[in-house]
This record gives structure tokens, C-alpha cells and sequence, in this order.
């Protein structure tokens, strides 16, 4: 048995040696011919035992001095290139113990075969996996419908326009469309407007897909551009789109650029007339913000502010728009005028109005219950279906609750008295308090298993509901009230924003300070909301903040 | 007891709880039942099938394995009991082998311990030093080489 310490390198010349058969010899023809003729006789004829006996008969024969020669050339005969000659599956399983740079770096360059291995989808799409990344179907979807050699980015911004030109009626104006866009199409134009018509059908709102649609039939430019506009090209199936292995690249990079702080800021002024205290945006790209200017705006997010095109004002409130929280079909909006306005967002229209007895400082909803919290004190439940009945209160608090999060039936609410309550909805009581700040608690995230607070205490805390006790504290993790956080625990980051008027980005499971984002607000930071690629922030300075990780990475905004 | 026998005519008389670690083997007799007949393994030599008994004898009593599909922890090959280890100090050929049956008779542990194994060998290495360690021709062309290289920039920042 050889040992393993021997398989390193020798100077055997690479390659030249690969099976054995053939030596660089100067052998006369009739030698050579005779030669070949006893390897045959002794393949067909002797047992391999046999074979061996010969062989070692032979070796006998050379030359001491050309032995080592020989030893070295049969030691090549033991070698086997595994990733190349196994069958695949096995091929793949063993690069995918490799760490990615080995598999990039040198695997992949060792030959034609191993390359093959290193660069199969299945491979990259495991590797991937393994990282805890997915991908948004829907987002995939509509960038997979578009046809080769088109910036995803670019047709982001196209689709923003083109919701937006209902808005402007811009529909009608010469150049409709292509009026817009910073540098015309590459592809033929009318390739590019069914494609756009395609896209809506994936990925527009219902509302959107409507305004397109009035958009076609009204703009005469638009129909006479269509030679044919019944023959839209056929919508691509996304799962046979995915390239894995640059999904993978991009995303490495999107981490590290988190990881090392390497984003883009952009800030956009005067997005409302005072400051503005709750945002929200969601996987369409639409941006909800409410201000104590009273009113709530939808925006199009885009890729950078300057490219932020307003969609609609929904005016009601009476007082400051402190909270908001919307789904695909509905906005939910807390005023300090003691209401709560429930608008449907396919006609901008309130359906509802819910009133308490004083500001409502919070509030959140899914497909079972609405929880606002005010400033009287109270916690109230209402029934999540077109009643919007009152359903319960829940006491507890000494004063005001400053925000409340939703998990399933699972309830956390936190206050000015210091403490953070869970509260079984089903069963309209409180399963746990936990009071470790020691001052008021300002902000918190949930996610079913872990709260992160904020306080007026300028810590920020980690709760395991497991444990049921704080497990880390970042304290002094800003100078002044921390007032909004979030966290992502397979991104493994929290980030923070705080009356200091800066944004930190936080490790979750250490706790560890990664960047301190400046220049982003000039005043308080009242609320941010991240996903994989951006940080969007707004301020008392009245403008939205969009901190981008992903700013030359067109497929990061996939990632979920 | 089940009698296995190597492509070259060798019969290996085991328990059945070593043999059923090969899901091949524990279809097999499932299949036609108990039977004194020998089950013949014509893609495995007497001296592989020695060192894959070998193996499954010693992981006899082992847990059964756990599905790790859609794992969302990277694979690591860090973690290999000293025993194993020593027991994949061999040669290429032989690896090879044990692999090749490890995935033919689909022992799980067995074919993920020699992964493991060729993995830890290849880790580190340039592709020159791999190339020179499994004897491997290099077959690109320059064009080709310059086109990879171009590739895999993303990974060169980190």
C-alpha cells in the first residue's frame, strides 16, 4: 500500500506519461513492432497474475540506472483522476466538499473534464442552497422573460416608466415611451414593447396590468408601432432559465459587499413637505411612506433615488401618519389622529376607518388579525376580514406601547415601561415579559423565535423565546434613542437606525459592530426596512434614504 | 448470514446487519427473500469488497445516516473520525475502487467518507499541483484558459 505522503510532486514530466504505452525512445521500427506484438500476446494469452510474474521478470531486466526511470513512470500508473473518470454524480459530490474559491480557482482549470464538473448547474445550484439563498420565483420570472442582451436594470426602469406614464399621461405624447428611457433599446422597439407587455402579465399588480392595457388601446403610437400585436413572443419557462453558477457569483459578491460596507447612497430630498415616520416597501418595488404631513405616498422604487417616480397621495388623516404596513392588496395606516384607515390598493381608496382613543403608535396585520398599538396604553385585536371588528384588547402595559410585531398567532408588543410582552392571540393572554432595558423600549423585530429591541437606553437587545431570557446586548450601540431596527438571521445582520441620526449594521450572532453607514440622514432616523440588496430609510430631515448593496449586481434583487 | 461474492469468484460470508448497509444488497434480499445462494457483485474485486466489508463491519452499529437534501449548511470535510481516516490511507487505485463500489453498491457513509477523502487531497492545490497528483493531461487550449480565467474574476476579491 503507498503511502499518501508520496502523492505530491515529482518532476515526471505532466502529461507525458498519461498511460504508460508509449515511451519516447529511440526504438528501431522492428523493435518497436516486436514489442508491441508480446503486449498483445500477453493480454489475450496469460491471466493477470501471470502478467505480473512476466512483468516483474522483465524489470529484472533494466538497467540500475534507468530502474527509477521506470519505478517513477509505474508510480503514474497507480494515479487516477478522480473527478475525471468517476461518473459524475460522484464527481460532483466530491468538489462539493471543496471550499467555492478551490472549485473556481483550480478545479476548474485542471482540464476539459473537470471543468465540465465544476461548472454543471447542479453543482452551483447545491453550493448555492447550502448558503441558505433562495430565489423570489416571481422576480426570476420577469427577469427571465426578458430576451437576451437586455440590462435587467434597465428594464426595470423601463417598467417603472411605463406605470408611471399612465400617471403622467405621457401615453399620448409623440414619443411615448422611448421618450423616457436614458438611452434607447438595444433590441427593435416593438421586440421591446411586447416584451414589457409580458412583463406586466408577470409581475405588474393587477393594477398596473390595467393602467397597461389602457395604455395599449389609448395610445394610438403604441398600437400602429405593433405591426402584429397579437404574435407576443413566448413566455419563457423559469426554471429552465436559471444559471446557477452566476447567481452564485453575484450573490458571493452581494455579501461581500455587505460584509465589507462597499454600497451606494442615495438620498431623496423632500419626499414629503415634513418628516416622515414609517415606510414600507415590498417585492413589486412599491414604496409606502407616511409623514406628519398627513398624508401617505406610493412610490416606485427604482434603483437609485433619482429614478423614484411617485405613484399615488392618499389623503384622509388628520394628524401624523406614524405606522403603515401593507400586503399586495391592502394598505394599513396609524395616525396620531387616533384612527386607523385600512386603503385598497387597487383603487387608492379607503374602505375603512377604526378608531381609538389616542395616537396610534404602531401597528402590524396578517392574513388573521390586525394588532395596533396606542398611545392610551392599549393593545387592540381586530378581526382580519372585510368587518374589521374589534375583537379584544389586551392590558398589560403601564403606558404607551411603542410597537408591536406579528408572528402567526404569536404576538410581541414593547413600551415605554420598559418592557417587551409575548402574548398568545388565540388565547388573549401574555405568555412572557421581559424587562432588561432600563429605559423605554423604542423599536423591535420578531421573527417566531428571536425579538431584537431597540431603547431610549441606546442598547439594542437579542431575546431568544426559546431561552426565554435576553441572550446578547449591544450596549451603547448609538449615542442617542435607537428608534427603528430590523434582522435577518440568514443574512446574519441587524441593522439600526437612531435619533444620532446614523445607520449601523450589526452581526446577529455576535453582536459585532460590521459599518457605520454615513451621510445618510441629517436629522433623527425614524424608521428603515432592508432586504437582501438595500437599506430604505426615512428621516425628521424629510428625505427617503436608498443604501444599495447590489448597485452593479443586476440578479441580486432576486435573491430572497 | 449473507454470502457476497467479488467479479473474481471470492465469497464473503457476513452478517446481515453488515450487509444491508449497501442499499443495493438490503433491496436485493427484500426482493428474493432469504437464500443460501451467493449474491455475486460483478462490478467489485475480492480485494475492494474485503475493504468495503471491512468498513461496513466497523460501522455496523451506526445511526442511520441523515437526509441532508437542501442542507442549508456548506459541506465539510473536516470531520472525518480518525479510524476512517486511516482506514482510506491507500493507494489511488484502490480509492478509486472503493469509491467506484462505495456509489455501485450505494453505501451512503462509505461513498461520502471517500468524497471526503479525495476532496481533503485536492484542497489547497493549484490546478498544476492537481494535474501532477492524479497524473492528468492538461487539454485546454490557450484561448480557452484566457476565456476561464476572464470567468472566474468574480472569485479573485475575497
Amino acid at each position: 500500500m503507498a503511502d499518501l505522503s508520496d502523492e505530491g510532486f515529482d518532476d515526471w514530466p505532466v502529461g507525458s506519461g498519461r498511460t504508460g504505452g508509449t515511451w519516447d525512445l529511440a526504438l528501431a521500427a522492428d523493435e518497436q513492432h516486436a514489442m508491441e506484438v508480446l503486449a498483445q500476446t500477453l493480454r489475450v494469452t496469460a491471466n493477470p497474475l501471470g502478467r505480473t510474474q512476466l512483468a516483474v521478470l522483465l524489470l529484472g531486466q533494466v538497467p540500475a540506472d534507468l530502474l527509477k526511470t521506470a519505478v517513477i513512470h509505474l508510480r503514474q500508473l497507480l494515479r487516477r483522476d478522480f473527478v475525471g473518470m468517476l461518473p459524475m454524480e460522484v464527481a460532483t459530490n466530491i468538489l462539493e466538499y471543496l471550499p467555492v474559491q478551490d472549485i473556481v480557482r483550480s478545479a476548474s482549470l485542471v482540464s476539459r473534464r473537470w471543468r465540465a464538473v465544476a461548472t454543471q448547474a447542479c453543482l452551483w445550484r447545491r453550493l448555492f442552497l447550502r448558503r441558505g439563498w433562495r430565489v423570489d420565483a416571481d422576480r426570476w420570472a420577469f427577469y427571465s422573460s426578458l430576451p437576451r442582451g437586455i440590462c435587467p436594470a434597465r428594464v426595470m426602469l423601463d417598467s417603472s416608466v411605463l406605470r408611471v406614464s399612465n400617471a403622467l399621461s405621457l401615453a399620448s405624447t409623440p414619443n411615448g415611451i422611448s421618450a423616457l428611457l436614458e438611452h434607447p433599446p438595444a433590441t427593435p422597439r416593438q421586440t421591446l414593447d411586447s416584451v414589457l407587455g409580458e412583463i406586466s402579465k408577470s409581475y405588474m399588480p393587477q393594477r398596473v396590468l390595467k393602467q397597461r392595457q389602457f395604455i395599449s388601446s389609448s395610445s394610438s403610437e403604441a398600437s400602429s408601432r405593433s405591426s402584429s400585436p397579437t404574435s407576443s413572443p413566448q413566455l419563457r419557462s423559469p426554471a429552465l432559465a436559471i444559471d446557477w453558477r452566476m447567481l452564485y457569483a453575484e450573490y458571493e459578491r452581494l455579501e461581500g459587499n455587505w460584509r465589507l460596507g462597499r454600497c451606494r447612497v442615495d438620498r431623496w430630498e423632500s419626499a414629503h413637505a415634513e418628516s416622515i415616520y414609517c415606510l414600507q416597501f415590498d417585492q413589486h418595488n412599491r414604496l409606502f411612506s407616511g409623514s406628519r404631513d398627513t398624508t401617505v405616498k406610493v412610490w416606485h422604487l427604482a434603483d437609485s433615488a433619482s429614478q423614484i417616480t411617485q405613484l399615488a397621495t392618499l389623503r384622509g388623516h388628520t394628524g401624523s401618519v406614524l405606522t403603515l404596513q401593507a400586503d399586495d392588496a391592502v394598505l394599513v395606516t396609524g395616525s396620531s389622529d387616533a384612527t386607523v384607515c385600512v386603503w385598497d390598493l387597487c383603487t387608492y381608496t379607503r374602505t375603512h376607518c377604526l378608531h381609538h382613543a389616542d395616537a396610534v403608535l404602531s401597528l402590524r396585520f396578517n392574513t388573521k388579525w390586525l394588532v395596533t398599538a396606542c398611545k392610551d396604553r392599549l393593545v387592540r385585536v381586530w378581526r382580519r376580514d372585510n368587518s374589521y371588528k374589534d375583537m379584544f384588547e389586551l392590558h398589560g402595559h403601564d403606558v404607551a406601547v411603542n410597537a408591536v410585531h406579528l408572528y402567526g398567532d404569536m404576538l410581541v408588543s414593547a413600551s415605554g415601561d420598559r418592557s417587551i410582552k409575548v402574548w398568545d392571540l388565540e388565547r388573549r393572554t401574555c405568555v412572557l415579559t421581559l424587562a432588561d432595558h432600563v429605559r423605554g423600549v423604542a423599536c423591535i423585530d420578531f421573527d417566531g423565535r428571536f425579538i431584537v429591541s431597540g431603547s431610549s437606553d441606546r442598547s439594542i437587545r437579542i431575546w431568544s423565546l426559546d431561552s426565554r431570557r435576553c441572550e446578547r446586548t449591544i450596549h451603547n450601540a448609538h449615542s442617542d434613542l435607537v428608534r427603528t431596527v430590523m434582522f435577518n438571521r440568514t443574512m446574519d445582520i441587524i441593522v439600526s437606525g437612531s435619533y444620532d441620526e446614523s445607520i449601523k449594521i450589526w452581526r446577529f450572532s455576535t453582536g459585532a459592530l460590521l459599518h457605520k453607514i454615513k451621510n445618510v440622514h441629517t436629522s433623527r432616523v425614524f424608521k428603515l426596512i432592508f432586504d437582501r440588496s438595500r437599506i430604505v430609510s426615512c428621516s425628521h430631515d424629510r428625505s427617503i434614504s436608498i443604501i444599495d448593496f447590489a448597485a452593479n449586481l443586476p440578479h441580486a434583487r432576486m435573491l430572497v | 448470514m449473507v454470502v457476497l461474492q467479488s467479479s473474481d469468484g471470492k465469497a464473503f460470508t457476513v452478517e446481515r446487519g453488515v450487509a444491508i448497509q449497501s442499499v443495493l444488497i438490503k433491496n436485493l434480499l427484500e426482493d428474493i427473500g432469504e437464500s443460501d445462494e451467493p449474491i455475486p457483485l460483478p462490478n467489485v474485486t475480492a480485494k475492494v469488497l474485503e475493504k468495503v466489508i471491512e468498513y461496513c463491519e466497523y460501522h455496523v452499529d451506526d445511526p442511520a445516516p441523515i437526509q441532508d437534501d437542501l442542507d442549508e449548511i456548506p459541506k465539510r470535510s473536516d470531520d472525518i473520525e480518525p479510524r476512517d481516516e486511516n482506514f482510506m490511507k491507500v493507494d489511488q487505485e484502490l480509492l478509486f475502487e472503493i469509491l467506484l463500489a462505495a456509489n455501485y453498491m450505494d453505501i451512503k457513509p462509505l461513498l461520502e467518507l471517500g468524497c471526503k477523502t479525495v476532496a481533503n487531497m485536492i484542497r489547497n492545490k493549484t490546478a498544476q499541483e492537481i494535474r501532477t497528483m492524479f497524473n492528468i493531461v492538461d487539454d485546454f487550449s490557450p484561448e480557452e484558459r484566457e476565456q476561464i480565467k476572464k470567468e472566474n474574476e468574480w472569485a479573485e476579491d475575497h
